[in-house]
């Protein structure tokens, strides 16, 4: 019942805490009230005292009777257990007579405290000491008037035992009445409490079983409060949720006996999805492989394009070999040196244009297997391939390779992979019109790392594509003239094939093309 | 099992029977006198108070039914003394001295009150330390203070006088000053009011027992023999010895309760005593040789 933070322990806290509370204010107020009239009627009691000795003493006073004043003194004193002492004083010879239980004495001298306050008219102080007790006194100094003059006073010190006794037992009997309160607070509260929150406490013990499935439960609370009318309905409730558990249950089955059918429906379905995505996969990889094909036949066009350049010159000088037989016939000089120097002129044409063809059928040859090949051979050979279509388009290309620099891998697709880098280089110089074209091409060694660096003028690649240039089919050419393979294709080549890194990045004439491979020994038949 | 029942009250009633009987067997009778002439030191009503109260205990415990008579004249009281009127009689010691002959036949046994330490006082005749009077001739036209009621003490101061000027003078003091209370006088004194004061020599360490200066303040010029004493009370030769030994026995517990303590406070007494006759003897032959001077002086 008793669990922290539980509505019982609130309730049973903050009524508890309302009543002792309650009691604790009524009994700071009884003892202020109490302390208040305490003081009232010490004060008023020594009062009187005051005045009745001032009235008894004033002839004394006039006449100087000081046995008098002394004796009466004393008698007071006597009759009074509360005075701890009496001063008279005269006025204007400042004699005081002081008497106690021990006695009494003249002087002139009095503590300050007693003297400033005397000199007033009608005053009272509570004083910690005296010069004659160490006890707490009330001081009351009250004037001795005859004939309208004033000739002395009188003062009195009470003591405060009766007042602090009476105070003690006030403070005894408020914590009685506390203590007393704080038990039958307990008792009080936790009856009350019970009657109050019992009835909640039994409705959340019967939604608690309901909250566990248990529906056989019934709230017997037959009060005609608001907990009753809770109580009625919360067994109406149950008997409704009842209802509607049953409609559920039935429901559900249905729902169970559908998805059973949906279920083989799906399972059905899926297997068809399956073939789909098969065949699907499948699908893609035949385009992939068309694009690669075109990509090679485009490759094989440029290529074809660069033999057709590479022939171009020994086909004019066979043009121009077979002219000059024919004039050298019409004027009587084909003679048989003249047959032989043509033969040998037109047999080192056609060796060098069948050279021109074995050149790129080994580009298009794919390895096998990876060997460790010259970065500088592979330069060059592809340099070989292009060199006088860059020259007629004026595009000056350098280069600057360590021969002593190899890597491991398939030496024509790395070549394929220069080129393809070198075809864009081109096409971009030349689509932005750029005056003096050029093309570096640079190797580095570093920690075990090798690599071509390729930088062309041509403004750079814009920022915004920078990260799709290597994705498939992405192409800023127009169509017809890029597949968007290219690119993809030699990141394929360099990162899958051959375990190395190909990046680009904008320099500030123009695009830096990096392909990062691990260093290899090379051998001296390489170099 | 009602027959039981009766039996039991049969002894309960014989029982009650019983007891009563014992009590009203042993109740005694007494009267006592007090005579308020020369006791002005006590309140008249503090000395009803406190005769009651006492009373009420002789009742209560030694099992005396007291029947107290006050007077106001020296000679009724004594008259019912030796009338057997009173068992008992409670007097100024001036009293008895005045009527000793009549009395004395009649008187068994003398008791005295003790107001200071010593059963027996004397008096003494004070100045201020400062005062020109050094000796009894001094005190001429000079104001003396005492009690109103102090008749030892005057005849002591006349005593002396006469036995100092052999000659016997109305007014040769300018006047006493009488108080109310022996300490008044002392203080009158200390105050300067008057000029000396006649007082018994218990009073004056009461007084300077609330303020030692008093003492040194003051000079004695004439102290008595200690043999004097304020109170007497005589018990009459018919008187039963039981009353009296219960009487003795109640004043000895007197001081041993609280009650008897606050009776004692209200007759303003230390205690009360036997005295036997021998110590009576001197304040008798001083009276007697003042009655003789007074013969001899005074005209």
């Amino acid at each position: 019942m008793f669990k922290f933070g539980s509505l019982f322990t609130r309730t049973f806290i903050f009524i508890c805490t309302s009543l002792i509370l309650i009691m604790i204010l009524f009994s700071y107020h009884t003892i202020t009230n109490k302390e208040v009239a305490l003081i009232d009627t010490l004060h008023s009691k020594v009062k009187t005292i005051a005045k009745s000795i001032a009235l008894v003493s004033s002839d004394a006073m006039v006449t100087e009777d000081y046995s008098f004043i002394v004796q009466h003194n004393e008698k007071v004193i006597e009759d009074n257990i509360n005075i701890l002492y009496l001063i008279v004083t005269k006025d204007n010879s400042h004699t005081n007579v002081i008497n106690d239980k021990n006695g009494w004495s003249m002087t002139k001298i009095i503590p300050d405290a007693l003297m400033e306050r005397q000199r007033d008219k009608e005053n009272a102080l509570i004083l910690s000491s005296t010069f004659s007790s160490d006890m707490y006194c009330y001081h009351f100094t009250y004037p001795i008037v005859f004939s309208g003059i004033e000739w002395g006073w009188v003062s009195v010190g009470f003591s405060l035992q009766m007042y602090y006794q009476e105070m003690r037992n006030q403070y005894i009997e408020s914590m009685i009445l506390l203590v007393s309160t704080f038990i039958l607070s307990l008792v009080f509260t936790f009856a009350l409490t019970k009657w109050l929150v019992g009835p909640i406490i039994l409705l959340k013990d019967a939604a608690k079983q309901v909250a566990l499935g248990d529906l056989s439960v019934n709230v017997n609370i037959r009060t005609k409060d608001e907990l009753g009318e809770l109580a009625s309905s919360f067994n109406e409730m149950i008997e409704t949720i009842k209802i509607s558990d049953k409609k559920l249950r039935n429901s559900n089955y249905e729902l169970e006996l559908r998805v059973i059918q949906r279920t083989l429906e799906l399972n059905d379905l899926n297997i068809g999805l399956d073939k789909r995505v098969k065949d699907e996969v499948h699908k893609r990889r035949e385009q992939e492989q068309i694009l690669i094909q075109q990509s090679r036949f485009a490759a094989m066009g440029e290529m074809i394009g660069n033999i057709a350049h590479q022939w171009r010159q020994p086909l004019n000088a066979i043009g121009l070999l077979i002219q000059n037989i024919e004039n050298a016939y019409e004027m009587g000089m084909l003679d048989d040196a003249y047959i032989n120097r043509t033969v040998e002129k037109g047999n080192r044409l056609t060796k060098s244009m069948s050279q021109t063809v074995d050149d790129f059928r080994n580009f298009f040859k794919p390895n096998k297997e990876a060997i460790i090949f010259s970065l500088l051979s592979a330069v060059e050979s592809s340099l070989d391939m292009i060199r006088s279509s860059f020259l007629d388009n004026m595009i000056d290309i350098t280069y600057e390779v360590d021969k002593n620099l190899c890597i491991k891998g398939f030496p024509s697709e790395f070549s394929q992979v220069l080129l393809n880098v070198l075809n864009n280089a081109r096409d971009a110089l030349l689509e932005n019109k750029i005056e003096e074209k050029k093309i570096f091409i640079s190797s580095f060694n570093m920690n075990e790392e090798v690599g071509i660096i390729i930088k062309d003028n041509a403004g750079g690649i814009p920022e915004k594509i920078l990260h799709n240039i290597f994705d498939p089919y992405f192409t800023t050419k127009d169509e017809g003239k890029g597949t968007g393979i290219g690119l993809y294709m030699s990141k394929t080549i360099i990162e899958n094939n051959m375990n190395g890194k190909l990046s680009v990045e904008n320099g500030t004439d123009g695009a830096i093309f990096s392909i990062k491979m691990k260093l290899e020994v090379c051998n001296e038949k390489i170099i | 099992m009602i027959k039981e029942f009766h039996i039991v009250i049969k002894i309960i009633a014989i029982l009650s029977i019983f007891l009563t009987a014992l009590q009203a067997q042993e109740m005694r009778n007494a009267t006592m006198g007090y005579l308020t002439d020369g006791m002005n030191d006590i309140k008249y009503k503090d000395t009803r108070i406190a005769f009651s109260m006492w009373l009420e205990d002789l009742a209560t415990k030694e099992f005396m039914d007291i029947n107290m008579v006050y007077y106001d004249s020296s000679m009724n009281i004594v008259n019912d003394f030796i009338n057997y009127e009173l068992d008992y009689l409670t007097l100024n010691p001036i009293f008895y001295l005045k009527n000793q002959k009549i009395i004395d036949p009649w008187a068994e046994e003398f008791w005295v009150v003790n107001k200071g330490k010593n059963q027996l006082e004397s008096y003494l005749i004070l100045v201020r330390e400062d005062s020109d009077i050094k000796t009894l001739k001094d005190l001429k036209n000079k104001s003396v203070g005492t009690r109103e009621d102090n008749y030892l003490g005057k005849m002591y101061l006349e005593s002396e006088l006469l036995q100092v000027r052999r000659k016997y003078s109305r007014n040769y003091f300018k006047g006493y000053i009488n108080t109310g209370k022996f300490s008044t006088a002392i203080l009158n004194t200390f105050f300067g009011k008057v000029d000396a004061c006649i007082v018994p020599s218990y009073t004056l360490d009461l007084v300077s027992e609330m303020n030692p200066s008093i003492k040194k303040s003051l000079r004695v010029i004439k102290r008595s023999e200690e043999i004097f004493f304020p109170i007497l009370a005589i018990f009459h030769i018919n008187t039963q010895k039981k009353i009296i030994d219960d009487f003795a026995l109640s004043v000895k517990g007197l001081k041993e309760s609280p009650r008897g303590r606050n009776i004692l406070n209200l007759f303003k007494m230390e205690g009360l005593r036997r005295i036997s006759k021998e110590k009576i003897a001197p304040m008798k032959e001083y009276y007697n040789n003042y009655l003789g001077l007074r013969k001899k002086y005074v005209k």
